[in-house]
């Protein structure tokens, strides 16, 4: 027999029900009216189940977010499926194409590669921030994001001599192992075109700088042309650094 | 008027004594909680097994199914 245990309210967020006595129930349905005229910010209603000792069961956010000031009124129930939102920031991608053309990499130096002003795609929300404002892009910041995949692809001069590009990570956040990716080789035509690709993790907080790096050992200038892909992906509740 | 929203839960998750049910809101860029949210009108409904007329807590009052 379904029992009903019931609040007017209103209650302050993080609204909490604990399981007195010695009892022990098992949810059915969960039925709440958030009121969001004082909200601080946008807001995700949650449902988190706790056990004794604190440890969260389930959290189960809405696929919607509410704009603060607004009202939700959220059920949550089992063997429904989340309805598909767009807004749903684990499947929005920030999205960046930059290129450069004949950059010189000087023998012997790591250079940090620096690149066109790069576009973004229509819609790529959040966007991919430049640390600069002169329409150069060289190391550059990856706020608002969790999980970034960088693809760098370099022609070189057709020559036999070792060559590198590389993919440097910041720090990211905390918890977070960033490692550099490098591509290496000295015969042609095999290294004539270098190729690296990287998943970093950025930080929503501490804006990690990410570097591209090219070194060569010709002996010589060598001018290159480099073409690069970023994709970020938002923070999803509930991710973690892995 | 409030948006009317529906989202999964877990089916059959027994949670005994001291264990709590939350209803938070969330940041949606970082997951941290977002103040001055109230809740209202908020019912669980359970199955209970043993000591249902224990279930008022705080509050949350206790409204027997029929035949209680």
């Amino acid at each position: 027999m379904a029992d009903q245990i019931f609040a007017d309210g209103p209650i302050a967020t993080p609204a909490s029900y604990e399981v007195p006595g010695s009892a022990a129930i098992v949810p059915i349905a969960v039925q709440a009216l958030l009121n969001g005229s004082g909200a601080s910010g946008d807001y995700v209603p949650t449902l988190i189940f706790r056990s004794q000792a604190g440890h969260v069961i389930a959290r189960v956010p809405t696929s919607t977010t509410v704009t603060a000031g607004d009202d939700a009124e959220v059920s949550w129930f089992p063997h429904v499926a989340a309805a598909a939102g767009a807004s749903f920031p684990g499947l929005v991608s920030g999205v960046l194409a930059a290129s450069n053309t004949n950059f010189k990499v000087v023998s012997g130096v790591v250079t940090t590669m620096t690149f066109d002003l790069g576009l973004s795609a229509p819609g790529s929300e959040p966007p991919i921030a430049f640390t600069n404002t002169l329409g150069v892009l060289s190391a550059f910041t990856l706020p608002n994001f969790l999980r970034v995949f960088v693809e760098l692809t370099v022609t070189w001069p057709s020559a036999a001599y070792d060559r590198y590009i590389e993919i440097v990570p910041g720090p990211g956040g905390t918890g977070a192992v960033n490692v550099p990716v490098r591509t290496r080789g000295s015969l042609t035509p095999d290294s004539d075109r270098q190729w690296a690709f990287n998943v970093c993790f950025g930080d929503p907080f501490d804006l990690p700088p990410l570097k591209l790096n090219a070194f060569q050992a010709s002996g010589v200038d060598r001018l290159v042309n480099s073409r690069l892909l970023v994709y970020g992906m938002p923070k999803v509740l509930g991710q973690a650094y892995v | 008027m409030a948006q009317p929203l529906i989202a999964p839960m877990p089916p059959n998750c027994t949670l005994g004594v001291d264990c709590t049910v939350e209803v938070v809101a969330l940041d949606p860029t970082d997951g941290s909680t977002v103040t001055g949210v109230t809740v209202s009108n908020y019912s669980i409904y359970v199955d209970s097994a043993g000591g249902s007329e224990q279930l008022s807590y705080g509050p949350f009052m206790f409204v027997p199914g029929p035949g209680a």
